[in-house]
Order: C-alpha cells, then structure tokens, then sequence
C-alpha cells in the first residue's frame, strides 16, 4: 500500500478514534445540527474523513456506510430493506472478471491477470457477504416476526418485500449454478487455480449452506404471509367487536336458536375431569412420570415434641437395657438359614406357615419383610438370591403389580 | 401416548405445539390420529382442528337432545366469558400495537406489557375494571399482581400458556382461533350488532 494510502486510512481511523462519542450519537439521533459548540470543529473533521456527509448547511448524517456497518453490528431492522437486490449483479460481476482473467492469460498480459485474479478474490467475497449479512438479517426479520411494525396489514407489506428479497437471493444462487463457473474451473481451459482457490473458499463451500438457509426463509415467508392473510379479516372483526363492546358494556350475545346453523366450534364436547392412573411399568410413560416427579414438592417433616412440665435432672448412674428379639426377626433369622442350605429355592410364604404358623405377622408383611431383607447389610442375608412371583391387579386401569410370593435361595 | 391424547381430549383441551407439543406431534401423525378418530367414533366424538389448523380439539359427531343441551350449556358458559377475554386481547394490542397478538404461537411479555400499562392512567383503570370482570383483584392487590391473575385465568382456561417463567412470557395458544370463531358467528347472526362495514375477504389461499 503507498504511503499516501496509508495516511488516509490513519487519518480516518484516527478520526474515527477520537470522535467515537460524536459518531454514536449522530448515529443514535440520525443527524448532527450545528450548534456553535467544540462539537462542530469535531464534526468537520469527520466530515473532511467522509465519516460524516453534508446533509443542508447546517446539517450532518452519517455516511450510508458507516450506517450499514452499524446496523449489522446492532442487527437494527429497517424498514424494505434492499438486501438480495444486488446479489444478482454480483454474479453476473463474478463472471465478467473470469471471462477477463482469461483473455489476459491468453494473450500472456500476466500483470492484467494478476490485478483481474486480485478483483476476482474481493468480488467473491463481496458476493459472500452480501449472502451471509443478507440471510443473517433475512433470519432475524422472520424470527421476531417483523417486530419493526406493528399492524396486520404493514407486517404483511414488510414480509411480501423480504419474501422477494429472498427469492433474489434464491435467483442469485441458481444464477451461480448456471454460468458454470466450478465446471470452467475443472475443464483446464486456463489455468485459473487462484480464482478456483478463492471461488471454492468464499462461495462453492458454502452454496450448501446458503440454499438451504434461503428454502427455511422462503418457506417461513409464505407461511406467514398467508397466515396474516387470512387473519387480516378475524383481526378487524375482533377489533371491531371488542370497540363494541367497549361502548355497549351492557351487550348480551344473543341466543341460540335452533334455526342456527351449528358452525364446528359449537359442537365442540363439554371438558371430562378424568383422573389417569399410569402404568408405572410402561417405559413410553417415564418420561411424563419424570416429569411429574420433578414438580412435587418435598415434603416437609414436622417433628413433634410434647412438651412437659417438672425438672430436667441428669443421672449418671448406668440403666440396664435388656434388647429382646421379636417372633418375626428370630423367624426370618431362621428363614435365611434354610434357603441358605437348601438346594433349591425355598417360598417364604410356605416356609412360614410350615415353621411358624403362629406367627403374629400377616402373610402380606411377611413377605415385605422378606423382600427387603435383602437390604438390611446382614450377612446372612448378603449371599441369598431373591425371585419375586408377581401379578398384575385386576384393574385395567392401574395394571398395578402385587407379589405374591418370594423364592429365596442361597447362591 | 395414546392414553394421554385421549385424555387430554376427553378434558376438553385444545392440544396445539404450543400448549402440549409432544400430544400435538403424535396427533400431527395421520395413522395416530386415525386410531384416536376411531376411538371416539365408539362415543359419538370426533377429532376436529380449528379454523387455522394450528390445534385439536374434541366435538360431537352427532346432533341429538344430549348433545343439544351440553351445547346450550357450552353458549352459556361463553356469554358469561367472551367479554373479559375479548377485552383483555383487545387491552394488549393497544397497548403493544401488536395486532399479531390473535395469531397462535404469539408471545406476551408481561413486563413489556405492564411497564407501558403503569405510564397511562387510563390503562391502569382499564386493567383494573378488567381485574374486576375476571374476578382477579385480592386486597393486596398491585398493577402487576392483578395483571399476573389475569394471565393466571387465561392460562386455566387455556387460552395463554406460560413459556418463560424467569422472563414472564406468555404464548397464545390455538384456543383463540376458537375465540375468533365464535366472534365471526356473533357477527353474522346479530342484526344488533352494527359492524356491517366490512369488506369482502379477500380469498388468502390463491394469493401466494
């Protein structure tokens, strides 16, 4: 780069530096008034940087440069913007300047063809970004819905012009398609290797990406454009119907005859309050269960202490605590025991009412008491292998599972 | 799956990808919703969509005296309910100049909504004979806090859904293309009602 080049570019980034606060406030309100302050002197330097534009006498705006640079840094809306509209020119551009190359390589002007090969590499980049801002901004104009405007009718006029913006860009690409530029390249017509190296870079690695970037966005536009078509009369029927009611507040629809036509919404069934019992062994259910299981609360343990009247004394002599073991600990003791040594397994249930047939326990505790068993740390009861006999209830409803009996052998 | 879709159905709910996406996507299913439409055929029921087709929801297949007097009974219930609900929508587009709002899928932030509401006095009493028409005002009742029982009955009765809890921002369910629906029928069948200046819609299928 020359030194005169050089300059310029300090001299405008220098600028640019110094009078940040100037630039984002007129980039802010849109335009600078003089006013007779310091800030004038400020202004005119930028204006000598081409930073900022005479707008009147009196008047300056920010150059449409520095204005775009700013709206894609701040993703600002604009209302039609002209995002897809030169996408086209750009190809037709990248086409000129092979046809170009050629000639000049053909007739050994190597420094045209150096100069051509170094426009090549900076229109394909142009055209790069023009797709990826385009599509960037095209993105977020459907995702907030044209937030930019509020109305039926302007979000309709907005989303017909980016739906046309976007089909420029769809035109763009398939315009790309059919002046053959890749298959010019593979041909070896002429040796364009630094045009292919930046074709392939900048554009051909990421058509892919564009086209179907730019399928979603055509696809979002229509949809939304024929949903706020059709909902353009309810939104003026609902607007119109609600006004009404605002200054007849005594309004009472009115009643149904029997000569009405029954549109759809009117047949419409009254709500059931159903309670639902899930299938806890249903793998299709976990995850509903889980989710259910999430929002419960936990639930809060109260302690109770009564409270008693008299003094708290503290003895140290030592009390004797004499532990006895109940009917049903000797009995499942033993119980461990025989299914340890027995050869093959052993039911809980016929093994109780066998042994210990006068046994307080309930045969349904029993067999609670067996199952867990197998959780207590005990060692007797560590090496046992354990085999519920289930069965399905007879609810069709819950399908809740009942054990039983439990088949218990040592392993 | 098919459990639940019944269910949800049977509760009278309308089942968009907004309100329950997941009932939504399995009844999105052509063979899905054949095996549920045969299914209620059994019960005198069909599986409907509503006008926009963005959801789902139960009606009867039949008119007989059973079906004439759960009808009667549902017109009552929306006579009693279409004027606060048709404010409380009407109270949001000018407030936000959203108009997009009657289109399902539509988000409502709350904070949004209540900051520019606490700036107009005008609208602070509109909320507040709002809250009375829906019955939401408690003693210690704010702006907001009658704005959020307001948005807490929309909710019950299916025509908002919660997306954002954090953010307080609320989704439009299909259940107001049912709303729309019912105001179109009003229309059309009240010769009080003098809003004849409409224009002709225009035929939205064959304009793309």
């Amino acid at each position: 780069m020359s030194k005169k080049l050089n300059d310029l570019l300090s001299n405008a980034l220098n600028a640019i530096a110094a009078h940040r606060d100037l630039i984002h406030e007129v980039y802010s309100k849109g335009r600078y008034i003089k006013n007779g302050s310091k800030s004038d002197r400020d202004a005119y330097v930028l204006h000598q940087n081409r930073i900022l534009i005479a707008d009147g006498l009196d008047t300056y705006r920010l150059s449409s440069f520095m204005t775009k640079f700013f709206d894609e840094v701040t993703q600002k809306q604009r209302l039609f913007e002209l995002l897809g509209d030169n996408a086209g020119a750009q190809v037709i551009r990248i086409s000129q300047l092979l046809d170009e190359y050629t000639k000049a390589v053909f007739a050994g002007r190597i420094e045209d063809a150096d100069h051509v090969s170094a426009q090549f590499h900076d229109a394909c980049a142009d055209l790069s970004d023009t797709f990826s801002s385009g599509i960037s901004k095209l993105l977020n104009q459907a995702e907030t819905n044209f937030a930019v405007v509020s109305s039926i009718d302007a979000k309709s006029r907005q989303n017909e012009h980016y739906l046309r913006q976007a089909r420029r860009f769809s035109d763009a690409l398939k315009s790309l398609d059919q002046f053959g530029i890749e298959q010019q390249f593979v041909s070896g017509y002429c040796d364009c290797e630094p045009l292919a190296i930046s074709y392939g870079t900048l554009i051909s690695n990421r058509k892919a990406e564009w086209h179907t970037e730019i399928s979603r966005l055509l696809h979002f536009f229509e949809t939304y454009l024929y949903q706020l078509r059709a909902i353009a009369p309810d939104v003026k029927r609902f607007r119109q119907f609600a006004n009404f009611l605002q200054q007849n507040p005594g309004y009472e629809l009115p009643e149904l005859e029997e000569t009405h036509h029954r549109p759809l919404w009117m047949m419409r069934t009254a709500g059931i309050n159903t309670k639902a019992y899930s299938d806890v062994k249903d793998v299709s259910a976990f995850d509903y269960l889980r989710e259910i299981a999430a929002h419960l609360p936990v639930p809060a343990e109260v302690i109770v202490r009564e409270r008693a009247t008299g003094r708290i004394e503290r003895s140290d002599n030592k009390t004797t605590e004499t532990l006895k073991l109940l009917s049903h600990h000797i009995a499942l003791g033993r119980f461990a025991k025989a299914a340890s040594r027995s050869s093959t397994p052993l039911s809980a249930l016929n093994w109780k009412r066998e042994h210990f047939p006068d046994i307080s326990v309930p045969d349904q505790v029993w067999l609670l008491l067996v199952v867990h068993s197998k959780n207590s740390h005990r060692e007797e009861f560590a090496k046992l292998q354990y085999q519920r006999i289930e069965q399905r209830g007879e609810s069709r409803i819950s399908r809740n599972l009942y054990v039983r009996d439990v088949m218990v052998y040592g392993s | 799956m098919f459990e639940r879709v019944i269910f949800q159905l049977l509760e009278g709910v309308f089942i968009c990808r907004v309100s329950h996406p997941d009932t939504f996507d399995f009844l999105s299913d052509e063979d899905n919703l054949r095996s549920v439409e045969d299914f209620f055929a059994k019960i005198g029921r069909r599986v409907a969509k509503t006008s926009k087709q963005s959801g789902f929801y139960l009606v009867f297949s039949s008119y007989g005296e059973q079906e004439r007097v759960t009808i009667r009974s549902n017109y009552a219930d929306i006579k009693n309910s279409l004027a606060p609900v048709v404010s409380f929508f009407n109270l949001v587009i000018r407030v936000t100049g959203q108009e997009d709002i009657l289109m399902y899928g539509t988000a409502i932030e709350a904070d949004t909504l209540i900051g520019k509401i606490d700036q107009d006095i005008s609208l602070r009493n509109e909320l507040q004979s709002l809250g009375t028409r829906f019955k939401a005002i408690s003693s210690d009742s704010t702006q907001r806090k009658l704005l959020d029982n307001i948005f807490k009955r929309l909710i019950n009765d299916g025509y908002l859904k919660l997306a954002n809890p954090e953010r307080a921002i609320y989704q439009v369910t299909s259940k107001i293309e049912y709303l729309l629906d019912v105001i179109k029928f009003i229309h059309e069948n009240d010769e009080t009602l003098k809003i004849g200046d409409e224009q002709p819609e225009s035929e939205t299928g064959s304009l793309i």
